[in-house]
Parts: structure tokens; sequence; C-alpha cells
């Protein structure tokens, strides 16, 4: 096992071990029996697969298992045996070599190490095979005579012919008829000649002679008939085991795959192997039947290969050679059917054409063609929920944002609603005060909703890339002062401090979008900030960069939070009051401030364990010409 | 009743805007004539012969610059645009075309009577403005080239004259870039906007009470900029 591994591992292959069971196999005793469970359980650990293969013939099973797979090495111990049983019956290693194509055979003898044999070197008994049956009934023939010999003395005459008659039997069973009747004219031959007498003469004298003899051909062919019987039944009952392990194993590599693509590889593959063809796979795309796996590789069909294709999609009949309809294309079509209906088509051309399949094979075929269709339509299903599953996921998102927006739309429409419809109902007298209030309302509700409008545009217009920043030259302190202006009013109750470094260098931005970073933020920090709190605008040149910050002294930011509050629609969860707004202002800000070449950051807490800074980096551009120097009398008069 | 304060003519196709435009100028003593679409603005142009004309860009046969244009042709008559936000570039050509200010959508009427208020005694006077101007404790006196603060004289260079200059003579208006780049440094300079964001710098910082959060000398983003008439609300 080992060595195989080491062997498989060093060519970079798969491993399979191989447990022929043969018919003496099942009177093993338990210990026995756990030996070889033990083998084939190393074997899986060490990495490789395992496979029991009933069949008496085992060096024949080995091979045609290692053919249908492919496979390219053989590892196998050899026992060691006295010469003379090699002559009787040639070992496993000889018989493989002999009948082994070009397959490499491994041997391992011993503690050494496994010598290569190729396929080249004859074994050293050379034999033809076609004598070799009659060659052992003339042993086992010889063998009994030899054993009558010794009982000679101790028993009648006419039961030493049962002996005889052992070896008869034994050639039937073991080789069939014409060795069986071979074993017995030359039994009936020694038996006559050393036996009866006159012994060393060829004389049939007495009537029992003759029976004797004819008891011996009738026993030997009614014995080979009847072994003959049970080994085709032996045989067939092999075969049938072979066909459900084969589709045993298909279908566990089916249920393996785990996408469309390797399932269908593997179809292709293992049909293909266990058949001894080409195998194609068509699946419906856009309306048509497409190739969509193949083995060998395979990429286009012929025009006759379509049409059967074809119809044996529409119709759910086979189609193509071999079949009834469409005989001249060179592919059998099969279509993959199942309860729900057709899901493709399978399509195989045989290696030697002119032999169909016979029933059994095309059987095989059948059952695997309905495990491959099962498989396919589970692999469809499979895509379908998944996909059902994200769009239900994208769903679910799209309708939370929706109702996030529709409230953000909805609460200031509300206010202003309510206000108005205040003010204009008959039954109520307002005093001019209250009247004040709620038209404030209405205008401050208005204004809010004008905000959020904007940056929904904004949003918009960023993830569209439809936005376009149009950048001049501006003077820090202008744009800070300015979007103060705009601010001012709901920024209301705190005190706001400007620090601006003085001959900061000019930015090149675009002036509204900026505004609207800048403004975002201070709305942001008259959020959060409580009343009589400091709400700071800093500016500082920082070597190449120029920072702009807006310092808050509210409750803060969490750390897992710092980077996530810029993600669009992403409110920082608290427990005891939810914040007014989407979540899209930060997010817009980024974008802005990213479009223009910078970065910002936000920084929590500052002091105190409260407060955040959202901190702007633009990098500092090469300055433009200067004014030129004031020139005397240069003022137009009006 | 007394007489009007003037006539004017409102053009948008939004009745609910016409609507709102139009109380609210009635309740302020204007008198009101619409017009919904830019061919029927130009009729009741020759027609009613209004005092100011306050029109909205986004009209649904015409465009909006081009009726400004066509009024251009034969009239002088102060003309206040209505934007949509983020359309900066309208608002500049709309002045260049002609027009006196804008506004942007949604604005409060408190701005409106304000540019129009600045719209009207700019066309009243003769294209020489009022000799003396005054803001808060800001004096300016054109005839004799004399600024004062206070009752202090403020030092300005010739060019920072030459600007504030403009910029009172627009008194209540915006001013563009271009408009202040052409007038004060000549047609050469019209790209140069980085002079005009120093010098204000520098007017704002002699002039204003609190430099860094200005209330007279104020930037119209993207646009250019305006100093106000009176002191703000």
């Amino acid at each position: 096992m080992r060595a195989a591994r080491r062997l498989a591992d060093m060519l970079d292959a798969r491993w399979t071990a191989a447990y022929v069971e043969m018919p003496r196999h099942y009177r093993l005793d338990d210990a026995a029996k756990d030996r070889i469970a033990g083998a084939l359980r190393l074997a899986e650990q060490l990495g490789g697969e395992t496979v029991t293969l009933p069949g008496s013939d085992l060096p024949g099973e080995l091979l045609r298992y290692a053919q249908t797979h492919n496979m390219t090495q053989i590892v196998i111990g050899k026992a060691q045996r006295p010469r003379w049983v090699e002559f009787c019956r040639p070992s496993l290693v000889h018989e493989l070599l002999r009948r082994s194509q070009n397959i490499a055979i491994h041997v391992l003898t011993g503690e050494t190490e496994p010598e290569t044999a190729t396929p080249e070197r004859r074994p050293l008994l050379r034999r033809h095979p076609a004598a070799q049956p009659y060659i052992s009934s003339t042993a086992a023939v010889v063998v009994a005579g030899l054993v009558a010999k010794l009982v000679e003395e101790y028993v009648e005459l006419p039961n030493l012919s049962m002996i005889f008659l052992s070896a008869v039997l034994f050639a039937a069973v073991s080789w069939g008829l014409w060795p069986s009747i071979f074993a017995s004219l030359l039994s009936a031959t020694v038996y006559n000649f050393f036996f009866i007498p006159p012994i060393y003469t060829f004389t049939i004298a007495t009537p029992e002679e003759v029976l004797s003899l004819c008891i011996f051909i009738v026993v030997a062919i009614l014995t080979s008939q009847l072994a003959g019987r049970l080994r085709t039944y032996a045989e067939g009952a092999q075969r049938r085991v072979r066909t459900t392990t084969a589709l045993f194993e298909f279908s566990r590599k089916l249920a393996a795959s785990p996408t469309l693509d390797n399932l269908l590889w593997a179809i292709s593959f293992h049909v293909a192997a266990a058949m001894q063809a080409k195998v194609v796979i068509l699946l419906p795309e856009d309306g048509m039947l497409a190739i969509k796996g193949s083995y060998p590789p395979e990429d286009t069909l012929g025009p006759a290969e379509q049409g059967a294709a074809q119809w044996a999609w529409d119709h759910g009949e086979p189609a193509g050679r071999y079949s009834a309809t469409l005989p001249n294309a060179e592919m059998l079509f099969l279509p993959l059917k199942t309860g729900q209906g057709t899901v493709g088509v399978l399509g195989i051309q045989r290696e030697k054409q002119e032999t169909a399949l016979d029933p059994g094979e095309r059987r095989m075929l059948d059952a695997m063609v309905d495990q491959a269709a099962v498989a396919v339509e589970r692999a469809n299903l499979n895509e379908e929920m998944r996909a059902a599953r994200v769009l239900a996921e994208t769903e679910k998102l799209r309708s939370a944002l929706l109702s996030s927006i529709s409230h953000d739309l909805r609460t200031p429409l509300a206010g202003i609603l309510g206000s108005a419809s205040s003010l204009l109902s008959n039954d109520v007298r307002f005093s001019d005060q209250a009247r004040r209030d709620l038209l404030l309302t209405v205008q401050e509700e208005a204004e809010r909703l004008n905000r959020f409008v904007g940056n929904l545009l904004d949003m918009t217009r960023l993830e569209s890339g439809a936005l376009q920043v149009k950048r001049d030259w501006t003077e820090i302190a202008d744009l800070v002062g300015t979007t103060l202006g705009t601010v001012r009013s709901r920024l209301a109750g705190r005190e706001i401090r400007i620090d601006i470094e003085p001959g900061l260098p000019l930015i090149r931005v675009d002036f509204l979008l900026f505004q609207q970073v800048l403004s975002n933020l201070l709305d942001n920090a008259g959020k959060y900030a409580p009343a009589g709190s400091t709400v700071s605008v800093r500016a500082r040149r920082e070597d190449a960069e120029v920072v702009i910050e807006v310092i808050d002294e509210g409750p803060g930011v969490p750390p897992d939070d710092l980077e996530r509050i810029f993600d669009k629609f992403y409110r920082v969860k608290r427990l005891d009051r939810q914040i007014a707004g989407t979540g899209l202002g930060l997010s817009i800000c980024r974008g802005l401030v990213e479009a223009h070449g910078g970065r910002i950051t936000a920084r929590s807490p500052v002091s105190g364990g409260r407060g955040a800074a959202f901190t702007i980096r633009l990098p500092v551009e090469p300055q433009p010409e200067t004014p030129p120097a004031r020139t005397t009398a240069a003022a137009d008069t009006p | 009743m007394s007489a009007p304060l003037a006539r004017v003519l409102i053009v948008d196709d939004e009745p609910q805007i016409r609507r709102f435009l139009r109380t609210s100028l009635d309740a302020h003593g204007y008198e009101v004539v619409e017009a919904e679409d830019g061919q029927s603005a130009i009729k009741r142009m020759t027609v009613e012969k209004p005092d100011v004309l306050v029109l909205d860009l986004g009209l649904p046969d015409m465009e909006g610059l081009d009726v400004i244009k066509r009024v251009r042709e034969w009239s002088d008559v102060p003309i206040i645009v209505l934007t949509a936000r983020n359309r900066e570039a309208d608002k500049i050509e709309a002045l260049d075309r002609g027009a006196d200010d804008y506004l942007t959508k949604p604005f409060g009427m408190g701005e409106l009577m304000a540019r129009i208020r600045a719209a009207l005694r700019h066309r009243v006077q003769a294209k020489g403005a009022a000799p003396v101007f005054k803001l808060g404790t800001i004096v300016v006196d054109l005839v004799k080239r004399l600024v004062t603060r206070d009752g202090e004289e403020v030092k300005l260079s010739p060019r920072e004259y030459d600007l504030l200059r403009v910029l009172v003579q627009n008194a209540g208006r915006v001013v563009t870039h271009q408009q202040i780049l052409k007038e004060v440094w000549g047609p050469a300079h019209l790209d140069d906007t980085q002079y005009l964001r120093v010098y204000v710098g520098q007017l704002r910082q002699k002039l204003e009470p609190d430099p860094e959060q200005p209330k007279y000398l104020m930037t119209e983003p993207g646009v250019g900029y305006r100093l106000r008439e009176d002191e703000p609300a």
C-alpha cells in the first residue's frame, strides 16, 4: 500500500486499492476477513480509493478494472513460492504480466523496493495457453494413477476406477468439457494399462472395462456440462455484480460532484470509460442544445449529429446510430429524462463503431443515463435554489432600503402636512406664536426634505458616474465660511469654533461639491452634538497635504464602526434612540472627497472618551501664478 | 390702495410655483402678470411691459436662455432666473446673456424679494451708481474713492478697490467670476480665478467683522460673488 502511495505521489496520480473477491473468499475465517478489511482501511487512510471486484479470474478482473479506469500502473506483492508450484499454476504476477497490454506492473518482493517489470519481459515459464488445461489434466490423471497404485493391495479392482473418476471430475470442474473428455480417455487408458490384468497391455477384455470406460466418458460429459452451466451462471452473476458495483461507483462519483461542470465531466468520463466510447452531453441553452460536457473534450457536432440530438431532445426517444431514427449519425443520442421531463441529451460513439451495444451493455448505459439525468436535474435545482436565495436577499435589502428612504421622505412631509393642515383648519384659533411655530416647522421640515433629496441625487450621480467635478482654485476659509452660513440654523445652541491656519495654499476643488461634504459633516455634528457643546472646524497643512477637520463633542462612534459609517445607508446601532436620517451623508462625503483625489477618515473618541473627528486630507497641488504685484494707477475709472 | 411697487411678469410652467409667487408678490405690493411658456412670455413682455421679469429656465417649449436672448434684443428689463440645483453652467450662461440675478429652487421668498428689489434699483438708477454706498459700518464713497469702516479709513490696493467697486456697483446682485475678472484684470485673465480668491480673502479680512464667517461679501458657489446691500436678517 505504502509503496503504491509513494509511487502515486511521485507520479502525482490517483491510486486505488483493489480487492478481488473470489468465491473461495466467502469461506475465509474472520481473522482473514479482518486483515483484508484492515488493508482496505489503510488504503483509504493513505489517501487512496478502494474498490471490491467480484470474480474468480483474479488477473482478469484486475486487468479489466485497470483498463476501464485508464490505470497505467499496477503495484502488486509477490509471495515467495517454490518453483514447482509455479510450474503447475502460474502466479498472479505472471498472469498479469502476460495479459497486461500497456499497463506497467510494479512487483514488490518481500522487503525490497518494487522492481518495475515491463510488459516485454516474459515470465520464466513460457507456456502455450491453450495446452495448459490438458497438461494439467494429464497431471491429475497421473496423480490418480499413483494413488491407485498405492492402494492397489487393499482395494478391489473395480473400486480403483473411482480414483480415476475423481480425476475426471476434477478435470471437468476445473477446465471444461474437452479437457475432461481427454482426462476420461486418459484415465481409461491408464486404468486399463496399469491396473486391469493383463497389466501393461491395452486390452479391453471384459464388459466391465468397456462399462467403466463408458461411465468415465458419460461422467466426464455430464459433469463438465454441469460445471460449465454453473460456471456460466456464476459468471453471469459476477457480471451483474460488476455492473451493479460500477453503477454504484458511478452514482457515488456523481453525488460527489460539487458543480454542474464537475458533474458533466464526471458523467462523460465514467460513461466513456465504462462503454469504451466518446461521450458528449448537451444541455439546453437559450433555446438551443449546446455541448456542455464531453470526454474526450469536444466542442462541435456535425449536422447529422445535431439533428439526431435535437430529435432525441424533442421526442424524448433515442436517436442516431443503432436506433430507428437517423441511424446515419455517428453517435447514439439518449435523452436524459426524469420524472419532470427531459433535462438534456447524452451522445455516445463507440471506439469500435461496428459493434452495437449488446443488451447487457445497453442496460448498463440506460441505467447510467438515468442516473445522470437525475444528477443533472438535481444540479439544476440546486442552481435555481441558490439564485432564488440571492434574489431573496437582494429583495430583502432593496425593500429595507426602500422603507428607510420612504420613512425619511415621509417624516418631514408629515410635519409639513400636519402643520399646514392645522393652520388651515377652521376649528381652532392659533395665537401668533403658535402660528409662527407651525410655520417654522413647515419651513424647517421642507428644508430637511430638500437636503435629503439632494443627498439621494448626489448618491445616484456618484454611483452612476455621472458626477462632473469642476475643479477650481478655492480658498479653504471661503469654503468653510460659506458652508457655515448655510448650516448655521441647524447648529443653533452649539458653539462653533473655527481654527484655520493662516497662509494655507489654495485647493483645487469643486466648490459646490466640497460645500456638500462640509455641510454633511456639520449636519452630522449637529445631530449628535448635545446643546451647549462645541463644534470645531479646523484646517492646517501637514507636509504635502491639507487637512480639514470637523470635530464634535457628541457620544462618539464605536471603534468597530469607524470605517463602516462610511458605507451607504449605515447607521450606528444605538439602543437608546434612532437618529433620523437614512445614513447617506458620510458615504457621499467619501465619494466626493475621493473624487477629488483625497481621503476622509473618522476618529473616535477625541477626548475624555467622547466626541468624533472627521478628517479630510487633500494633496497640495502646485500653486497657480500669484496675482501680479500692485501696479500704480492701474485702477479703471468708473 | 397704494400704487403697485412695480409690475412683475412671472414665467413658470408649474402652476403651484406661479400661485405662491403671485400670492406673495401681491402681498408685498407688486402687480403680477403670468405666462406659462416662452412664447407667451415674449408676447406678454411686449403687451404688458413689466418692470421686472422672473423667469424659470426649465420651460417646456423653448430654452429659458433663448427667452433672455430674445428679450435682450429690445429690452433691458431686469431679469431674475429660477434654476434647479447643480446647474451652475446654466446660471453663468444666463447671467452672461444678460440676466441680472438667479435663484436656486427651492428658495425662500425673502431671497426673491431682496433680489427683485436690487434688480429694480439698479435699473432705476442710471449706469452711474449712487455715489455713496453704506453697509453696516462700512461706507464706500465712489466719488472720493474712499472706504471707511467705523469711521476709520481702510487702506486698499488699487486692485482691491476695483474689486470692491465692481461689487458695490452691483450691490445686491450676483457678479460672475468672469465679469469681475474682465472688469478688474482685463479680458486676458478670464481663467485666473485664483486672483479672485486671494483678493476677496484680503477684502474680507479688511472689511468683515468676522472674516471667517462673512456676512457682506458672499460667495455664490460656482458662479461668482455678491455684496449684500443690507444687513442680513
